[in-house]
């Protein structure tokens, strides 16, 4: 006897077209939004200056009314909250494509070694121009993400791409452009080495319209691009010799595929600095949630980053005010023991799924 | 649906593996390769599955180039099961089988009905019902082969290329597979084309038999006329005596040592104090066959 069906059907007979999504998708997608919600909700009303959620409704309504209020919410806490949205939802879906490219629940867009180049161009930004401006900051960021990762592509390609040696490449590479990072910060000015360490360790503080606007825009060009190429990661999970078999042009495919998670995280990195653990932790949940078929666990995946990273900066903003403590370094609080109880879980349950 | 090559040169960087192969084989039936270690029979199957780019030559599939087919529409005429595929972490068995349907699918036709009724139909005939719903890597070896094989049957082309399909499997598993794949040919009507080490498997499942050395095809033909002491000689640097399988009449090829072998092998560990003796008395008593060599049997009178 069969176990019920796993996945709903999708089907339009008239254009035939079909999906198939799991069963838990929608569920796990509605407890998302409701949870992300909230915190946002909670990020928006509470801390310092204080407001009830009727309130809140009010001035979202009529910005012209309340000035004070407009003002902290239209131009430091709105923008910064969903700045955490898209900066968590573009990790989280970064780490899903890549983990499935690299066929490796571990990897990361830290691996990959855009943490690790864009930190480098901010941090050398930063000692070489001090004062220099966040919008010139986050360009060299973002570009100094996205040539280490063309980098690492291209040094690892040995007739074809090949999913371990870009895990080994980026590690390679970014324990030296870490190297080279810790040099510059030990040779700059205390100002700026408090700077470079805020973002290191990643930070949504400060962040406004400027920041959001592009961050959405660069979203919605490869966002639903890694949603349609969801079947590639797919098929690519039963290796290269066996998909191509099927029918998958696996260099195009991969190619694509590390295009988008390379630009997501990028444009996440260079807006709000490092944050550690999303796009690791992101992509480990959801799968656990609702099954490695890529058509949901993107999604999914995006939805828990954005919950994260915004339930961590309203954590830090409103208990850790008056440290001004960056949200990068709650995701790691929260990040570090999350693994080692996969780890415990993974040891005592081996033969179970992930 | 014929699979030919024609002039078939395969080189890895400078190596020649193949030479000038033209090899057809026959439709619906099973073709087994078999050779040496190194003797090109993964390569050969890798270009026939256009895994491998030819140096020169081509391969036909149907009368068409394969090299000119769209990678979508030579998955949905031929498959291939490379060997020991990487088993992939947190997939179900369903979800695995589901993958096969990709060369009839689209972005925007991922899940028709045909799809559902072949993953089923995949599942039932490999007789994973009651796993489809476990974790892959929570598999025996056997099962997860069947899987695989799943695979290939939910792609559901005409022609199967297998490349070592019951390589680490036990014995029992070893037929289990080929029982399936000779199920495939006979029901399905499926041309079915793998490598395999076992020269007896080989014999037993196979209607047609290529024997590959040193990039050259050696002998094609029926099990009955390629399996001879003379190939076993040329081929493999072994002596042997092939005789009618007791059981089911197919060659049976009973290995008996290293070129130049002039006795048993069993019999020349005699004096070395192993179980020579005791092993060719075993062997005797239990087969109730005559296992000397010609030598042998000429020394005795």
């Amino acid at each position: 006897m069969t176990s019920p069906h796993p996945w709903f059907a999708l089907r339009l007979p008239g254009l035939r077209a079909s999906w198939r999504l799991d069963r838990r998708v929608p569920r796990a997608v509605g407890l998302l939004i409701l949870f992300g919600a909230i915190a946002t909700v909670i990020h928006l009303t509470q801390g310092d200056y204080a407001m009830a959620p009727p309130a809140l409704l009010e001035t979202l309504m009529d910005p012209g009314g309340d000035r004070d209020r407009a003002f902290v919410l239209g131009v430091l806490r709105l923008p910064r909250a969903l700045v955490a949205v898209a900066v968590g939802a573009a990790l989280g879906a970064s780490g899903a494509i890549l983990q499935g490219i690299t066929r490796n629940p571990l990897a990361g867009p830290g691996i990959l070694g855009i943490n690790g180049g864009a930190s480098l161009a901010a941090i050398v930004a930063i000692a070489a121009w001090p004062g220099v401006g966040a919008a010139q900051l986050s360009l060299m960021a973002f570009g100094g993400g996205l040539v280490t990762a063309l980098v690492i592509y291209l040094l690892s390609w040995q007739g074809g791409s090949s999913p371990t040696g870009l895990i080994l490449m980026g590690i390679g590479i970014t324990a030296l452009a870490n190297a080279v990072t810790s040099f510059a910060i030990a040779f700059s000015d205390i100002y700026a080495a408090n700077q470079a360490m805020v973002w290191l360790v990643g930070s949504v503080y400060g962040r406004g319209w400027e920041q959001l606007g592009p961050l959405v825009g660069w979203m919605a060009i490869f966002g639903p691009l890694a949603c349609l190429l969801g079947r590639e990661l797919d098929v690519l999970a039963v290796g290269d010799d066996l998909a191509q078999g099927l029918g998958s042009r696996v260099e195009r495919g991969r190619g694509l595929l590390l295009l988008c998670a390379v630009a997501l995280a990028a444009a996440a990195v260079a807006t709000a600095g490092a944050i550690g653990f999303v796009g690791l932790m992101a992509p480990h949940l959801a799968r656990r949630w609702v099954g490695a078929s890529h058509g949901g666990l993107i999604p999914v995946a995006a939805l828990v980053g954005a919950c994260t990273v915004v339930g961590a900066d309203a954590i830090s903003r409103i208990w850790f005010a008056a440290v001004e403590l960056p949200c990068g370094i709650v995701t790691a609080a929260i990040g570090a023991p999350y693994f080692l109880w996969l780890l415990r879980c993974q040891g005592s349950q081996s033969g179970d799924r992930p | 649906m014929t699979l030919s090559t024609q002039n078939l040169t395969l080189t890895y960087g400078d190596r020649a593996i193949l030479q000038n192969i033209d090899l057809a084989f026959p439709p619906g039936k099973i073709s087994v390769l078999v050779g040496p270690n190194g003797c090109g029979k993964s390569t050969l199957l890798r270009a026939l599955a256009r895994l491998l780019k030819p140096k020169a030559g081509v391969v036909y599939l149907d009368g068409q180039a394969i090299a000119k087919l769209s990678p979508q529409e030579l998955a949905r005429r031929q498959g291939i099961l490379p060997q020991s595929p990487t088993a992939p972490e947190g997939l179900t068995v369903r979800d695995l089988v589901a993958q096969g349907r990709y060369p009839h699918q689209t972005w925007w036709r991922q899940w028709s009905a045909e799809d559902e009724h072949w993953v089923e139909t995949a599942i039932a005939l490999t007789h994973l019902e009651s796993l489809a719903h476990r974790d892959v890597a929570t598999l025996s070896g056997g099962q997860r082969q069947r899987a695989w094989i799943a695979i290939l049957l939910a792609q559901n082309p005409s022609t199967l290329l297998l490349d070592e399909p019951t390589t680490y499997l036990d014995l029992a598993h070893q037929l289990e597979i080929l029982d399936l794949l000779r199920d495939l040919n006979r029901r399905l009507g499926k041309t079915i084309v793998m490598v395999l080490h076992d020269l007896n498997q080989a014999c037993r499942y196979g209607d047609w038999m290529t024997v590959l050395r040193s990039g050259q095809i050696y002998a094609s033909g029926p099990p009955q006329t390629t399996v001879t002491e003379t190939m076993m000689r040329d081929v493999f640097a072994l002596e042997s005596h092939i005789m009618a399988d007791p059981v089911l009449g197919m060659p049976l090829c009973i290995p008996i040592g290293p070129l130049g072998t002039t006795a048993p092998a069993v019999g020349r560990t005699r004096g070395s104090g192993g179980g020579g003796d005791l092993g060719r008395g075993a062997l005797t008593a239990a087969e109730g066959v005559d296992i000397r060599g010609t030598a042998d049997r000429e020394a005795q009178g």
